[in-house]
Order: structure tokens, then C-alpha cells, then sequence
């Protein structure tokens, strides 16, 4: 509540009756309490979720157009909740068939009887027993983003080798350049001085998104598809892994549906979008397609773009917040010394961040994970989409992080290298970076049971990254940390020694000399 | 918390269509559209029904009946009598007193606030007794004042969206609103109000 609602009410109340004012010392304190003491009411998430797939499904389920019996699809009366919930329910998890036909000579997903789709991927929430994702301390988990993370060992954008991604900026190379020497390396430490909130939670709860459960069977996809070459109905149980299709016009999309793994991506179609700079075969050529700052559109115009573009294909954002621009790129122009010579990447990403319980899901390396539209500089049009993904979770207990001890540790020991691997005349420079209060968020943490990634979203704190000294690059926003007792004690274990990869040589340059 | 005042008036995002072509475009058979309206409007609705009932199930069963009755009646609203907003918290305001004519354990939503204010165990310790001093100052005023209250400082109602969920005019919403002010400066028993005069504030 801000001053200017008080403001707003008073004002109104004096144009009623102008005494009032007379009285305003006496009033202001009764509003203030009147507001300040509303009870909090706030509806919880899985309701939220929940009722928005119930009127879902019964939207997706009446006729769309032009039906006689538009709305005699409503005959729930009187409402029960929990009988309608059950019996939606059923419909959402009952068996779906999809049929694809041939219809000449393209696939095409046919009409379904009145005109009605169940969407194949969709948003649902499925309660399980606790801690039946198994032994989390035991998972392995991503730590390619976790402690030494930061800013990274890179070279200076102008020394990386080109197949090195253009580097971080942060390795510089001293004395001769021709020689391979040890590096100056830089780590982070984290610099956290206010106060953790209250750790009350003695469960939390965590998703496991679920994989291929959405899977069709191949054989009823392929039925009518006569390939020819081989008789796809003598692999038995045979599941559709992908299905990809390509527009062949302008500035066509090839879209790709992963069954397996319950995602839609897209990118453009290489063929049928213009690459003129591709066509160079001399520097002044390359020079001339540059792209420079000045040719970035304002973020108001690249979201319209995004925009478009969902609201055109149907991208669905249940759970998926307002799209933002992700400018972490510019924090390298920032430090560049050479502005001239920057290069601009040629799309400029937006994110519409993934929502758990309406908060915001963050990835690994502290960016909000959800859908990222990738829109072209130079064409002004979306080139990818990625991070549509099939959300169907299981949801199951695990003991939450009480103690703030494991946090602290676990901000200590973050950024920070271990030395007794480094090379021999390795230099450290320690930069500090300045943490604010942290927010209750959630967390999108990868493990690799089995060797196949599974995804989690786990309770976090937030940590905002407030200051990075001038000068120095470090590529998070936010540092996230999970709340789960088991997954936060596994993430503060001694990272296994092992030695640590030696420097690139720089092509064309000789060979290290033997001491 | 999020501010009353962006309950009802949900502004429709910039370029995204307002409720009534949302409305529009349900009534023409594209309930897809549905969806955006109950992302809208759905902490409101679901706010407006809690301060009345005070107990977290009932307010979500409450508020899906809200819904899923627009949703089921949605061909029945004309954006010429009023804004969408008004005619879903009408809805709701009427699923209301119809869930405590059905219950028999009150004759009346005015008798929710005859019960004791502890007997609201959705209410966090921390602010069971603020609540209690601002429950006992509304129990004193009548139904018809207690309810202008409520919609103008805890619903975040306009007097003009008041008026069209009441059927009252929008002067004598406004009236009410000030006459109730008053009443509670005056009426209000001195411990009370040395109370509200002692406490602490939250951070307003």
C-alpha cells in the first residue's frame, strides 16, 4: 500500500464532505489499520493451477464455432468441486490417441470429432509420496555452474581462439604470447552481510518434471504412411521419438517435436533466410555487415517482435511470466575496451520466465529459465524458440534446509578455486561480489541419474548480485541457492580433485618451451 | 501483497485486447480467451470472496463456482451495462450469499462477522490480533456500511464499480463511504481507537 492510495482516499473523502480534513489526524490512523490489516489473501498456486485446467478443459471440450450447442456443454449443476476436479481429471490424464494422415503428402494432425483437441502437452501437477525421487544427496548434480563459477577462465575477446566461443575476459596472458604459460586466473567470492530469513520449512517440496509420457505410438502415426523402404509396423511397441517439419517459403521455421523428451523447438529454416554476409571473402566485406550497437532495437520493440510472434503460433505461457529481454550480453560491452571492435551478436534473446507457484524459476547459472525467443537484428524476426516444454510434474517432500550455516558455506565456497590443482605459477586475483536480501524463488537443477538428464525445481533463495567492482565481469544476476537439505549438502562437498585443463595454445604459435 | 487497487481494474497489458473484446471474443466462441480473463481477474475475485468468508477452502470453492458460472453464463454479459469486472464480482458477490443461505449455520453473511475473531485459524499468529482490533471495529458498523468498507478499502473498488455491484448511485456510495468514516471516528469506543492510535504500523 503506498501513500498515494492514502492520498487518494483521503482526497476523495475531503471532496465529500470537506469537514473531514478538519479531522484527518483522527482518520489516517484508522486507514492506515483498516489497510495495513486485510488479511492476507492470497490463493494458493496449486489452486490457481488447478481450477485454470479445469475451466481448460472445459473450454478445450465444448464446441469452438458456430455450434447449435455452444454452451449446453455446461450442465455441471450444482457445482461440486471435488466430483467435477475428478472427473476433469480423469479426461486430462485419460488415454490419448493421436492420429496423424497423410493428406497429399503432407502430415497433417487431423480434426478430431467436433472439432475437439486435447492438447497432447500440457500443465499438470501429480502429488507423490515422499522422497520418491529417491536419495537426492546421492544424485549427481551440475556443477559445472556451481563453485568456481562466475565469471569464468576466458581469454580477451581479441586473443580467444576463434572455435573458443569469443572467450570471457577474464585469463589474461602476460610476458610473451607466443609462449604457453601458466595463467592468471580470477575467482569470486561472494560477499553476503545482511540477514537470511527464517529457514522454518522442515519439508519442501520438489517437482521432477516427467519425461515421454506424452510419447505416440509410432505405429498409429505411421500407420497410413507407406515409407516404402521398410515396414515401420514390424517394429513392435515402437514409440515416435521426434517429428520435425519445415516450411519451405521465406523466412520459414523447421519446428521440431521431441516426443521423448517433451519439448518444441524451432529454428529458422538456414535455406530460406538470407545470409549475405555469409557470401564474404574479404575483411572489408565482414566489416561491412557488422552489426553495431545502434543497429540493437530498443527492448520495447525486440518484446513486440516476441510478442507477435507467440500470440501467431499459439505458444502457450501458462506458467510462464512476461517476456524480459536478456541484456547480460551488454555487461561485456561494458568492460570491453575496445567498443569498436565488440561484437554484436545477431539476436538478441527473450525470456519468458517459468513460473513455480507464481514466483520466478531460475536455471543453474542464475538466469530465469523458461521460453527464449531468440529475435534477429538484423531481420527483426524471431529465428528460435526454445523451452516449450511438456509440464507434467511429479511432486514429492524432501527435508528443507534449517540450518543457515549450509547457505553461508555455500556462498563462501562458491566462486572461490581450489588451489592445490592449479598449474604451477598460477597468479589469483579475488574479486568481491556483493549480494543483496534474497527472495524466495525457486530453482531449475539438472541431474544425471542414469546419464539421462532429469530436471527438478526445488524451493531457492535468491541472492541478487548488487555490485561488481568496475571493470570486472561476472555473468550472473542472481546466485540461487536450493533449499533442499539433501541437494544443498551434496552441492557443498569438496569439488573432486582433478587436474585442471591446460591452456589452449594460440594457433600458429610454437610449441611450449621445456623448462 | 499486491495493492487493492489493482484487483478489479486489471488494466488489460499494453497491445493485449481488454476484457470486454476478451469477453467478445468468448461470446463468439473462441473461449480460449477465457483464460487471460480469469489470469486477470482471478486474485480479485478470489480476495473479494476470502474477506467475506474467512476460511481458505471455502473461498477456493467459492471462487471456482465464480468462474466456472461466468464461464458458463459468459453469453449473458453486455458490455453496454457494465464493465466485465463489475459482472464477476457480482457473480461472485451473489455465490457468496448463496453459499450462506445454503449452509443454515448463517442465515446471512452478516452473521460471519457475529463469530469470535479467533475462531479464523487461516489468520497467521502474527496477525490474529491486529486483525481481532480491525474485525471488533467493523462488527460495530452495520451490514450496508461494513460492506462499503470492504469493497473500497480491502477490494480496492472504485465508487463507480461499487455502485454497479451494489445497484446503489454512485453519490450515495460515496456518502455511505464518508458517513461511515465518520462513524467510526466518533463511534468508536475510546480503547479502540487508542488502540489503532497506539499500535505500530506496517510499512504503508
Amino acid at each position: 500500500m503506498t501513500s498515494s492510495t492514502l492520498d487518494q482516499i483521503l482526497s476523495e473523502l475531503y471532496e465529500i464532505d470537506p469537514d473531514l480534513r478538519a479531522h484527518e489526524q483522527e482518520l489516517l490512523p484508522i486507514l492506515k489499520k483498516m489497510l495495513a490489516h486485510k488479511p492476507h489473501a492470497e490463493p494458493d498456486e496449486a489452486f490457481v493451477q488447478k481450477l485454470r485446467m479445469i475451466l481448460q478443459e472445459k473450454t478445450s471440450m465444448a464446441p469452438q464455432r458456430g455450434a447449435s450447442s455452444f454452451f449446453s456443454f455446461f450442465t455441471i449443476q450444482p457445482f461440486n468441486y471435488a466430483i467435477t476436479g475428478a472427473v476433469l481429471g480423469a479426461i486430462i490424464t485419460g488415454p490419448l490417441v493421436y492420429t496423424f494422415v497423410q493428406n497429399g503428402g503432407q502430415m497433417t494432425l487431423p480434426p478430431s470429432d467436433g472439432d475437439e483437441q486435447t492438447a497432447l502437452f500440457s500443465y499438470k501437477v501429480e502429488e507423490t509420496g515422499n522422497q520418491a525421487f529417491g536419495d537426492l544427496s546421492s544424485l549427481p548434480v551440475n556443477d559445472a555452474y556451481g563453485r568456481g563459477g562466475g565469471g569464468g577462465v576466458g581469454m580477451p575477446a581479441e586473443m580467444a581462439r576463434p572455435q573458443s566461443g569469443g572467450g570471457g575476459g577474464d585469463m589474461s596472458v602476460g610476458m610473451d604470447q607466443k609462449m604457453m604459460i601458466a595463467p592468471e586466473m580470477t575467482e569470486y567470492r561472494l560477499k553476503f552481510e545482511g540477514e537470511l530469513p527464517a529457514l522454518s520449512q522442515q519439508q519442501v517440496e520438489i517437482l521432477k518434471r516427467q519425461k515421454g509420457t506424452s510419447a505416440a505410438d509410432m505405429a498409429t502415426i505411421m500407420r497410413s504412411i507407406n515409407i516404402g523402404l521398410v515396414d515401420v509396423e514390424s517394429f513392435p511397441n515402437a514409440k515416435t521419438d521426434m517429428i520435425s517439419f519445415y516450411q519451405d517459403t521465406p523466412y520459414g521455421y523447421m519446428v521440431t517435436v521431441s516426443f521423448r523428451d517433451g519439448s518444441v523447438s524451432l529454428n529458422a529454416n538456414w535455406e530460406q533466410w538470407p545470409h549475405p554476409e555469409s557470401k564474404c571473402q574479404d575483411e572489408a566485406c565482414y566489416r561491412r555487415f557488422m552489426l553495431s550497437m545502434d543497429d540493437v532495437p530498443a527492448d520495447a520493440d525486440v518484446i513486440e517482435i516476441a510478442e507477435k510472434f507467440v500470440k501467431d503460433h499459439g505458444i502457450d505461457l501458462t506458467n510462464f511470466g512476461p517476456a524480459e529481454v536478456d541484456n547480460l550480453w551488454r555487461k561485456n560491452y561494458e568492460i570491453a575496451t575496445n567498443k569498436a571492435e565488440f561484437y554484436v551478436p545477431d539476436t538478441v534473446r527473450v525470456v519468458y520466465p517459468m513460473l513455480a507457484e507464481g514466483k520466478p524459476v531460475y536455471d543453474e547459472g542464475g538466469s530465469k529459465a523458461g521460453i527464449s525467443i531468440g529475435v534477429s537484428i538484423r531481420e527483426k524476426k524471431v529465428s528460435d524458440a526454445w523451452g516449450m516444454m511438456d509440464q507434467k510434474y511429479l511432486k514429492s517432500s524432501y527435508p528443507g534446509v534449517t540450518d543457515p550455516s549450509l547457505i553461508t558455506k555455500y556462498l563462501e565456497n562458491f566462486g572461490l578455486m581450489p588451489r592445490d590443482w592449479m598449474p604451477a605459477g598460477t597468479t589469483m586475483k579475488t574479486v568481491d561480489i556483493t549480494l543483496g536480501t534474497p527472495e524466495m524463488g525457486f530453482m531449475k537443477l539438472y541431474t544425471y541419474d542414469n546419464a539421462v538428464p532429469e530436471e527438478l525445481i526445488v524451493p531457492a533463495l535468491i541472492f541478487p548480485v548488487t555490485n561488481v567492482p568496475a571493470g570486472e565481469y561476472f555473468y550472473r544476476n542472481t546466485i540461487a541457492v536450493p533449499l533442499a537439505a539433501d541437494l544443498l549438502g551434496k552441492m557443498n562437498q569438496p569439488m573432486p580433485v582433478e587436474p585442471y585443463p591446460m591452456p589452449l595454445m594460440m594457433e600458429d604459435q610454437p610449441a611450449p618451451v621445456e623448462e | 501483497m499486491y495493492s487493492p487497487y489493482d484487483l478489479m481494474n486489471v488494466p488489460a497489458p499494453s497491445g493485449m485486447p481488454t476484457d470486454s473484446e476478451l469477453a467478445l471474443s468468448c461470446i463468439n466462441g473462441d473461449l480460449t480467451q477465457f483464460d487471460a480473463l480469469y489470469t486477470r481477474h482471478l486474485k480479485g475475485i478470489y480476495a473479494f470472496i476470502f474477506y467475506r468468508v474467512m476460511e481458505r477452502g471455502t473461498a477456493e470453492d467459492l471462487t471456482s463456482q465464480t468462474f466456472l458460472k461466468a464461464l458458463e453464463h459468459i453469453r449473458s454479459y453486455d458490455s453496454k451495462k457494465g464493465a466485465f469486472s463489475t459482472w464477476l464480482y457480482r457473480i461472485a458477490r451473489n455465490t457468496v450469499h448463496d453459499h450462506f443461505r445454503t449452509l443454515h449455520r448463517h442465515d446471512d453473511i452478516d452473521e460471519v462477522w457475529d463469530l469470535p475473531s479467533e475462531d479464523n485459524p487461516f489468520l497467521d499468529a502474527s496477525d490474529a490480533l491486529s486483525y481481532a482490533e480491525v474485525h471488533e471495529a467493523l462488527k460495530t458498523l452495520p451490514k450496508d456500511k461494513r460492506e462499503i468498507i470492504l469493497l473500497r478499502l480491502w477490494d480496492g473498488l472504485s465508487y463507480k464499480e461499487i455502485a454497479e455491484l451494489t445497484g446503489k448511485s454512485e453519490a450515495s456510495c460515496k456518502m455511505m463511504f464518508s458517513r461511515t468514516m465518520q462513524d467510526l471516528k466518533t463511534h468508536l469506543s475510546p480503547t479502540l481507537l487508542l488502540l489503532l492510535l497506539a499500535l505500530p504500523y506496517r510499512t504503508l
